[in-house]
C-alpha cells in the first residue's frame, strides 16, 4: 500500500475529535472544504501542505521528524527505540508522545506492519516530507546513490574509487555506502587518515558543502601518490587529498565538494540530531513593574488614538499622491510626520496602520490616498483601538519593511505586501504570550508586581524554538512586530499587557472590557486662563474639541488639548459662520472657570471687524465710457438679467460669465466690446470643502473584528438545521464523513497517487502499467519503466521502441505497478 | 488611574493644575527638575529639559526618584518615551568629573572610556585639555574649567564639578536682621523672609547658581545674605550707577558693613574695597582694543562674585566669566528671558537656577503689591492712520507708539489717578518731552546727571515730586517703593523682560496694602498691538491677565 493510501485510510480511521483537531492545527485542509478523505490526505502530504504544517512545528518535532526521515527505511518505518538512537540524549519514552504529535498532525504514519506483529509500533512519514525537508535534512549531505544518480560523471568516478579500494563490483554506490557503513566509528574510519583530517571534517558539521579549490584534480591512487602531472598541493592537501581519494569527500565541480550522508552520519555516530532540544531555552527574562508597564501601555493607547485622528485630520486637508513607482513620497509623508509631530520613520507606520483599517484608501480615479469616510471616527475611543488592532493583527503587510532596502520602500507601497504577514506575526504574538506564560509561572521566584519584559533577543531565541522553520527569515519582521506592538499598547515596556493576551486570543469583547477601565471618561469642559489659552484637563470630547480646534489654535502634544485663541483663529471661527455671541456662549457653556476679559475682549474686538469689507463673486466686470451710459445700462439690466452692481460711476460688475453678458447686452440692443477675448468657461464648483468621496462597499462602515464576528454569525444562520458549534472545522468533519473515504481515479488525491506510484516505480526499478490520454483523446496503456518526475513530466523508457518517451502528468489517467519487475529489461549503466 | 494634579504631555511639558489639593506638593516636587514655563491661573506649565535634568543630578536626584514624582503625580499615564528619555539623559550626567588632582591639578576623570575618548576627539574641546595621565583621566587648563564645561554641556556629557571653589579673603560680613514684622519691613528692626532664607540655603549648597525673584521681592537682601554666609571680600556686579548706590544704601542698611568697606567701581569712583560694587558698564569700556577694567575680575582674590540683573550680562563678561569658575557666583535676576535666547549660557557659567518662584505666589504670601495691569486701545485718528499706512516698515512703529492721541489719555489717566505716585515710562524722548511738558513733571533721560536723578528720585520717594517721567534708564533696578501708577507709552519693541521690569518698579508693598496699577498704552491695529502682546506674553505666563479697555 503507498503512503497516500496508508494516510487515506489512517484518517478515515480517526475518531472525530483526533479529525477536529487535525483540522483545528492544520486549518488550511479544509480551505477549501476537501471533497473526501482522500483529498484531505493528499493536501496534507503536499508539497505546499507540509511545508505550511512543517513551519509550525517546534524544534524538537522537527528534529524529531527530521531524524524520522533520514534514519527510516524507506517503505519500512522505524521504531521509537530506533529513532532514539538516531537523536542524542533522547530516550524512546521521551520522543513516543512527540511521535504521536506528528502522528496526530498527519505529518507521520503508523507503518502497516503494526497490525502484523505485536512488535514495536514503526513510524513512516507521508510522502514528500523529504522533498520538503530538502536535499540536506539536519546538515547531512546526500547519499553515495543519490550522488552518483543526481551528479554526471560521478558513477565513473565512484567506479574508480571502488577500484582502488578493492570493492565488489556491481553498482559502486552501493559499494561505497557498504564499505562506509562498515566502519565501527569515526576512529576506525580515519585510523591512516594524515593529520589535520579529523579537523577538517569538523568544519562539515554545519552544512554538508564545502569549498575546495581544484575539486576536480587528480589525486593519483592509493599508494602511488604523485603520480602523472598532478602536483602535490601545498596546503591541507594532504587531508583533502587523502578523503577525496577514498570518495569521503564527493568533488560537486571544480570548486565545491560534498561529504556524503553515510561519511556524515558516521563521525556523528550514528546520530541524526545531534543536540535535542526538548524544552524551550531557559533565559533570565528582565522584569518590569506592572504599574510601569501599564503605565507606558495605557499611554500608548491614548496616544495612538490621539495620532490616528491627527493623521486623518492631515489625510482630509491634503490628501496623499501616489508617486509611479508605487506608494507615497518622501514628501507628503514628511508632511504627514509634521502634522503628527512624530518621527519620519514612527509616521510610515501610522500611515499604513492607517490604510490597513481602511481609514485611507486609494481613490483609483485621483491616485490620491483619501481619508474614507469609514465610520471610525464616531465610534467610542475603545472601540477605535481595537478596530486599529484587529486591522493590524490580520494585515498581509510589513510596515517595518518601509524605509528599508535598496531603493528604499515607500509607504504604502506595494512592496511592504507579504501575504504571510499574519502568520508570522501571529506567531511572533504567540511566543511573546508563552514567554509571558511561562514567566509567571516561574514567578515564584521573581518578586510580585512585576511582569516579564523579553528582549528582542530572547523572543527570537523563543521563536527559534517553537518555530525553527520561519525562525530565519522572521528576525526583522519579529523586531517590527514587537516594535509595532508597543505602539499600539498591546505591550508597555516591552512587556505583554491583559489587553494585548485578550487581542492575541481574539477576545474582542475581553478586549473592550479592559480597555474601558483604563480610557478615562472624556472631558466636557476646559479651562479658560488670562493668556488667552484654553487647557482641557484630559481627553476632551470630539464634539468639543472640533469646535475648540475651529476658535483657537491647539498647541503642543499629549493627552491634555492646549488652545491658544489668537485673533488668527477667530477670524477663521467668524468666516465659518459663528457669532461673536455665539462663541461667547459656546465659552461659557464649556469653561469651567469665568471668562477671561482679555478673551472676552479679543472676541468683541475681532467680531466687531469683521465684514468691515465683504467680498462678491464676480466673473465679468464692465466699464463705460461716461457715467451716463452705465446708469443707463444698470436701469435696464434689472429687466434683462444681466445681473449687475455698480462699483463706480462708470464700472459694475456682473456674476455672469464674460461671453454670456456679452451675449445678453447684444440682446438688450447695445454693442459691449469683449476685451481680451472670451473668457474660458469656469466649472461652477463652489468654493469650499472638497466633496467627500462617495461611500463605496470597499469602504467598510465596520470595524475589522465585527466584520469577522458578523461572518461567523451569517455562517451559522445559512447552514441549515445542523448548527456546528465548533464552526467550519465541524462542517467539514461532517462532509468527509458522509462520503467514502476514497473514490480510486478521481478527485484531488488522484495526481498525488499517480505521482507517488510513479515515484516508488522509480525506486524500486519497476516497471508500471501507465494509461494515458493521447493529444486525440483515446486512452493508451503502455508498459513502461519511470525514469524521473519532475515538473509536471515523466520520463520513462518504453522498452518495445527502446527509446525514452515524455508523458505530461495531467494526461496520466491511472498508474498500476508491476510488481517484481521483469526479465529482460536493461538495468542502468 | 490616579488622580494627581499632573498631566505629563508627550512634548515633554508637566501641566500642573493649581486648583487641586496635591498642588503645592506637586509643584515643589518637580521644581528640582523641570522649569517653569508659564504661571496662568489654572493651569501652569512646566519643561522638562536635559539642563534642568541635570541640574536636578546635580542637586543628588536620580533618574528613579524623577521618574517616581511623575508617575506618582500624574493623572495619566506618562508617555513611556518620555521616561526612556529621562533615564538615558540623566545618565548621561557625571560620567566625566572633573576633580583636583594632588599631583597634576584640575583633572577630568570618567567611568566611561568611549565618552573621555568621545570628547577628546571633539576639535574644540581637545584643545581645552592638557596631556593623558591615564586612559580614564586627562589634565584640564584651570582657566579653561568654564569653557570646559560649557563645551561638554553642548556636547551632551555634562562634567560634574567636584574641583570645588576657592575660599577667597576671608572678611566677616554679618546681617543686621532682627526678628520683627517681616512683612512690612521698618528701618532697624526686620529679617529674612522665609523664601530668601531658602534660596540662600540652596545657593550655598548648590555652591553656585542664579535665584530668580520677582522684582521687588528683595533680591538686594538675598545677595546681602550669601555675603554673611559667604564671609569672604565680594565682587558685585550691577546694572548702573544709581543702582550701584542703591546697592550700597541697602548693605549700609542690613549689614554689619560700613561705607569704608564699600567700594564704588563706576565711572565717577574707582575704588577697590573688600566689598566692590561695579557696573557693568565700566567693566566692559573698551579702550584700544583692550578692556582695561575687566582685570578688577581676577586681580583680586575674592570670595563671592554677585551678578546684579543677570539678564542683562555682556557678552565680555560672559568670556570672563568663563575664567571663573573657581569662584563662587550668585546670578540674580527678575526675568530670567533674553531677547537673545541665551539663557543656557547664563545656566552654564553662573549655574543652574537654585530658585525660583512664581510671581504670584510670592504676592499671595503678600511680599510684593498685587498689579493690576490694564491695556488701553487707542484708536489712531484719520490723519496718523494714513501716515502710518505709508511709512516704511522701520518707521511704523515710532510712528504709532508715539501718537499724539496717546499723551492725551495719559493725561486723562493722570487726572483719574491724582494724589498717586505716579510714574510715565517711555522709550522716545520727544514723546516723554511732551508728555513732561503736559503734565508738568519732571524727566530723567539718558542725559539727566547722575546727582539729578538721585535728587529726583530721592524727592519721588519722599512724596515732594507725584509725578515722574523717566525713559528706559529707569526700567532696572531703581527703587521707588511708593509708586502705585505706572503709564507705559511706548517700550523697545517686543521686550517681554523690559515689560515686566516695568511692571516691576511698582511692586514694593504699598504701605496701605494698595494695589498696584499698570497701564500700557497701545494704539489698535498696528505693530504697536502686535509687540504689546509679544512683550505680555511674560507676565501673562506669570499670571498676570490683562484687562483691556478703550482708550477713555
Amino acid at each position: 500500500m503507498s503512503t497516500l493510501q496508508l494516510l487515506i485510510s489512517d484518517l478515515a480511521a480517526r475518531p472525530d475529535s483526533s479529525l477536529l483537531r487535525l483540522l483545528s492545527l492544520r486549518p488550511e485542509l479544509m480551505d477549501p472544504p476537501a471533497a473526501d478523505f482522500a483529498a484531505l490526505a493528499a493536501r496534507a502530504s503536499s508539497r505546499a501542505g507540509l511545508s505550511r504544517a512543517l513551519d509550525r512545528l517546534n524544534e524538537p518535532q522537527l528534529q524529531l521528524l527530521t531524524a524520522l526521515a533520514v534514519a527510516a527505511p524507506a517503505g519500512s518505518g522505524a521504531t521509537a527505540a530506533q529513532l532514539a538512537e538516531a537523536v542524542a540524549d533522547a530516550s524512546a519514552a521521551e520522543l513516543e508522545p512527540l511521535l504521536e504529535q506528528l502522528h496526530e498532525l498527519a505529518l507521520v504514519l503508523h507503518s502497516p506492519e503494526d497490525t502484523d506483529d505485536a512488535g514495536p509500533r514503526r513510524f513512516l512519514p507521508v510522502t514528500s516530507l523529504r522533498e520538503v525537508l530538502g536535499a540536506h535534512p539536519a546538515g547531512l549531505g546526500r547519499g553515495y546513490v543519490e550522488l552518483a544518480d543526481a551528479l554526471p560523471g560521478c558513477r565513473d568516478r565512484l567506479a574508480g574509487i571502488a577500484g582502488t579500494l578493492g570493492l565488489p563490483g556491481g553498482d559502486p554506490a552501493a559499494a561505497l555506502h557498504a564499505h562506509v557503513t562498515s566502519f565501527a566509528g569515526p576512529d576506525a574510519l580515519l585510523a591512516d587518515a594524515p593529520d589535520g583530517t579529523a579537523g577538517l571534517l569538523a568544519k562539515f558539521a554545519a552544512g554538508p558543502m564545502g569549498r575546495v579549490a581544484h575539486a576536480l584534480r587528480d589525486v593519483g591512487r592509493e599508494g602511488r601518490p604523485g603520480e602523472g602531472a598532478a602536483p602535490a598541493q601545498p596546503d591541507a592537501g594532504g587531508a583533502v587529498n587523502w578523503l577525496l581519494r577514498r570518495g569521503l569527500l564527493i568533488p560537486l565541480d571544480d570548486d565545491h565538494v560534498e561529504l556524503p550522508r553515510e561519511v556524515g552520519l558516521l563521525l556523528r555516530h550514528g546520530r541524526v540530531v545531534t543536540h535535542f532540544s526538548p524544552a524551550p531555552p531557559v533565559v533570565e527574562v528582565a522584569r518590569v513593574r506592572t504599574s510601569l508597564r501599564d503605565n507606558a501601555a495605557t499611554g500608548a493607547v491614548a496616544a495612538l488614538l490621539r495620532t490616528m485622528g491627527r493623521l486623518l485630520d492631515s489625510v482630509e486637508n491634503a490628501p496623499l499622491a501616489t508617486l509611479r513607482a508605487g506608494g507615497v513620497g518622501v514628501r507628503a509623508v514628511r508632511a504627514v510626520a509634521r502634522d503628527l509631530d512624530v518621527e519620519m520613520a514612527q509616521s510610515y507606520f501610522y500611515l499604513e496602520l492607517a490604510a490597513m483599517a481602511k481609514l485611507i484608501t486609494l481613490d483609483p480615479d485621483t491616485s490620491l490616498w483619501k481619508a474614507t469616510a469609514s465610520g471610525w471616527r464616531p465610534r467610542d475611543r475603545a472601540e477605535q483601538w481595537l478596530w486599529l488592532a484587529s486591522a493590524w493583527l490580520d494585515a498581509g503587510r510589513l510596515p517595518s519593511l518601509v524605509g528599508t532596502g535598496s531603493p528604499a520602500v515607500n509607504v504604502l507601497a506595494g512592496e511592504a505586501f507579504r501575504p504571510d504577514a499574519p502568520a508570522l506575526r501571529a506567531t511572533s504574538l504567540q511566543v511573546l504570550a508563552s514567554l509571558h506564560g511561562g514567566a509567571a509561572l516561574h514567578g515564584d521566584a521573581a518578586e510580585s508586581g512585576t511582569v516579564p519584559a523579553p528582549t528582542i533577543e530572547q523572543v527570537l531565541d523563543h521563536y527559534a524554538w517553537h518555530h525553527p522553520r520561519p525562525a530565519r527569515r522572521i528576525a526583522k519582521a519579529l523586531a517590527g512586530f514587537l516594535a509595532e506592538a508597543e505602539l499600539l499598547g498591546l505591550t508597555g515596556a516591552a512587556a505583554l499587557t491583559d489587553l494585548g493576551l485578550a487581542v492575541i486570543g481574539r477576545d474582542w469583547d475581553g478586549a473592550l472590557a479592559l480597555l474601558a477601565g483604563t480610557l478615562p471618561e472624556p472631558v466636557e469642559h476646559v479651562l479658560l486662563q488670562g493668556d488667552l489659552t484654553a487647557v482641557a484637563p484630559g481627553y476632551l470630547s470630539p464634539v468639543l474639541s472640533e469646535e475648540l480646534a475651529l476658535l483657537a489654535e491647539p498647541e503642543g502634544r499629549g493627552t491634555a488639548g492646549v488652545y491658544r485663541f489668537t485673533r488668527a483663529s477667530l477670524q477663521r471661527a467668524l468666516a465659518a459662520g459663528r457669532t461673536a455671541t455665539g462663541i461667547m456662549d459656546f465659552l461659557a457653556a464649556h469653561s469651567a472657570t469665568p471668562v477671561p476679559q482679555p478673551l472676552e475682549y479679543l472676541v468683541a474686538d475681532t467680531a466687531s471687524r469683521h465684514g468691515r469689507f465683504t467680498v462678491v463673486a464676480a466673473s465679468a466686470v464692465v466699464s463705460a465710457r461716461e457715467p451716463g451710459l452705465l446708469a443707463e445700462l444698470l436701469a435696464v439690466g434689472a429687466a434683462s438679467g444681466l445681473q449687475l452692481t455698480a462699483v463706480s460711476p462708470t464700472v459694475a460688475v456682473s456674476a455672469l460669465p464674460p461671453a454670456e453678458l456679452a451675449r445678453k447686452m447684444l440682446d438688450a440692443g447695445h454693442s459691449p466690446a469683449l476685451a481680451g477675448g472670451v473668457a474660458a468657461e469656469e466649472p461652477g464648483r463652489p468654493a469650499g470643502r472638497p466633496r467627500r468621496a462617495a461611500p463605496s462597499t470597499t469602504h467598510p462602515a465596520m470595524a475589522p473584528w465585527e466584520a469577522a464576528r458578523l461572518s461567523a454569525a451569517e455562517g451559522q444562520e445559512a447552514g441549515d438545521a445542523v448548527v456546528h458549534p465548533a464552526g467550519p472545522a465541524a462542517a467539514q468533519l461532517a462532509m468527509l464523513r458522509s462520503r467514502p473515504a476514497w473514490t480510486p481515479g478521481r478527485g484531488e488525491a488522484a495526481p498525488a497517487l499517480v505521482r507517488e506510484q510513479l515515484q516508488r516505480a522509480i525506486r524500486t526499478m519497476a516497471d508500471v502499467w501507465l494509461t494515458t490520454v493521447g493529444g486525440d483523446g483515446r486512452p493508451e496503456r503502455l508498459r513502461l519503466r519511470p525514469v524521473t518526475v519532475a515538473e509536471g513530466r515523466v520520463r520513462a523508457f518504453d522498452h518495445e521502441r527502446d527509446s525514452e518517451r515524455v508523458f505530461s502528468m495531467h494526461r496520466i489517467v491511472d498508474v498500476d505497478l508491476i510488481e517484481g519487475g521483469s526479465a529482460g529489461t536493461k538495468g542502468r549503466a | 488611574m490616579n488622580d494627581g494634579p499632573l498631566i505629563v504631555q508627550s512634548d515633554k511639558t508637566i501641566l500642573l493644575e493649581t486648583a487641586h489639593p496635591q498642588a503645592t506638593e506637586a509643584r515643589h516636587a518637580i521644581a528640582a527638575f523641570a522649569e517653569l514655563e508659564r504661571a496662568p491661573e489654572h493651569m501652569h506649565s512646566y519643561r522638562i529639559t536635559p539642563l534642568g535634568l541635570w541640574n536636578a543630578r546635580a542637586a543628588g536626584l536620580d533618574a528613579e526618584q524623577v521618574l517616581d514624582t511623575l508617575l506618582t503625580f500624574s493623572r495619566f499615564p506618562v508617555p513611556h518615551p518620555l521616561l526612556i528619555d529621562i533615564a538615558e539623559v540623566m545618565s548621561r550626567y557625571g560620567r566625566l568629573t572633573l576633580e583636583k588632582d594632588p599631583v597634576h591639578g584640575l583633572v577630568m576623570r570618567t567611568s566611561d572610556f568611549p565618552v573621555l575618548e568621545e570628547v577628546i576627539h571633539a576639535r574644540k574641546i581637545g584643545a581645552l585639555l592638557g596631556p593623558r595621565i591615564d586612559p580614564l583621566t586627562v589634565v584640564v587648563h584651570s582657566s579653561q574649567r568654564g569653557a570646559l564645561k560649557q563645551l561638554l554641556l553642548k556636547a551632551g556629557w555634562p562634567a560634574e564639578d567636584r574641583a570645588g571653589y576657592v575660599d577667597g579673603t576671608p572678611h566677616p560680613i554679618a546681617l543686621t536682621a532682627g526678628d520683627a514684622d517681616a512683612v512690612a519691613p521698618k528701618d532697624g528692626a526686620w529679617s529674612l523672609r522665609p523664601y530668601q532664607d531658602l534660596a540662600v540655603e540652596n545657593f550655598w549648597a548648590g555652591g553656585s547658581g542664579v535665584v530668580v525673584l520677582p522684582c521687588g521681592a528683595g533680591k538686594t537682601i538675598v545677595g546681602a545674605a550669601a555675603m554673611a554666609v559667604s564671609g569672604t571680600t565680594t565682587l558685585i556686579l550691577v546694572t548702573n550707577t544709581v543702582s550701584a548706590r542703591q546697592w550700597k544704601a541697602e548693605l549700609l542698611r542690613r549689614t554689619t558693613l560700613t561705607e569704608a568697606e564699600i567700594g564704588e567701581y563706576s565711572g565717577a569712583a574707582k575704588e577697590v574695597r573688600p566689598v566692590t560694587i561695579a557696573t557693568y558698564q565700566v567693566l566692559t569700556l573698551r579702550r584700544g582694543g583692550l578692556h582695561p577694567h575687566l582685570e578688577l575680575l581676577n586681580d583680586n582674590d575674592w570670595g563671592l562674585i554677585i551678578y546684579d540683573e543677570v539678564h542683562l550680562l555682556p557678552a565680555p563678561i560672559f568670556r570672563m566669566t568663563a575664567e571663573l569658575q573657581a569662584r563662587r557666583r550668585l546670578g540674580l535676576t527678575a526675568t530670567l528671558v533674553r531677547e537673545d535666547g541665551r539663557e543656557g549660557e547664563v545656566f552654564s557659567l553662573i549655574g543652574p537656577k537654585r530658585y525660583d518662584a512664581p510671581w504670584k505666589d510670592i504676592e499671595a504670601q503678600g511680599y510684593i503689591a498685587p498689579a493690576d495691569c490694564v491695556e488701553v486701545r487707542i484708536d489712531l485718528p484719520q490723519d496718523e492712520r494714513m501716515a502710518y499706512a505709508m511709512a516704511d516698515d522701520a518707521d511704523k512703529y515710532r510712528l504709532c507708539a508715539t501718537s499724539e492721541s496717546k499723551s492725551a489719555v495719559v493725561e486723562k489717566l493722570a487726572a483719574e489717578h491724582a494724589g498717586e505716585q505716579l510714574l510715565v515710562i517711555g522709550q522716545y524722548i520727544d514723546q516723554l518731552d511732551e508728555i513732561a511738558g503736559r503734565l508738568g513733571a519732571p524727566l530723567i533721560k539718558g542725559e539727566t546727571p547722575v546727582k539729578e536723578r538721585e535728587r529726583l528720585f530721592g524727592e519721588f520717594r519722599r512724596g515732594a515730586v507725584k509725578t515722574l517721567v523717566v525713559s528706559k534708564v529707569a526700567n532696572f533696578s531703581i527703587d521707588l517703593p511708593e509708586a502705585s501708577v505706572a503709564i507705559q507709552v511706548s517700550g523697545s519693541f517686543g521686550s517681554r523682560q523690559e515689560e515686566a521690569q516695568r511692571l516691576g518698579r511698582l511692586m514694593r508693598p504699598k504701605a496701605d496694602g494698595r494695589t498696584a496699577r499698570f497701564y500700557t498704552l497701545v494704539a489698535r491695529d498696528t505693530v504697536d498691538a502686535d509687540f504689546a502682546a509679544k512683550r505680555q506674553r511674560f507676565l501673562a505666563e506669570q499670571g498676570y491677565a490683562y484687562r483691556i479697555i478703550d482708550a477713555p
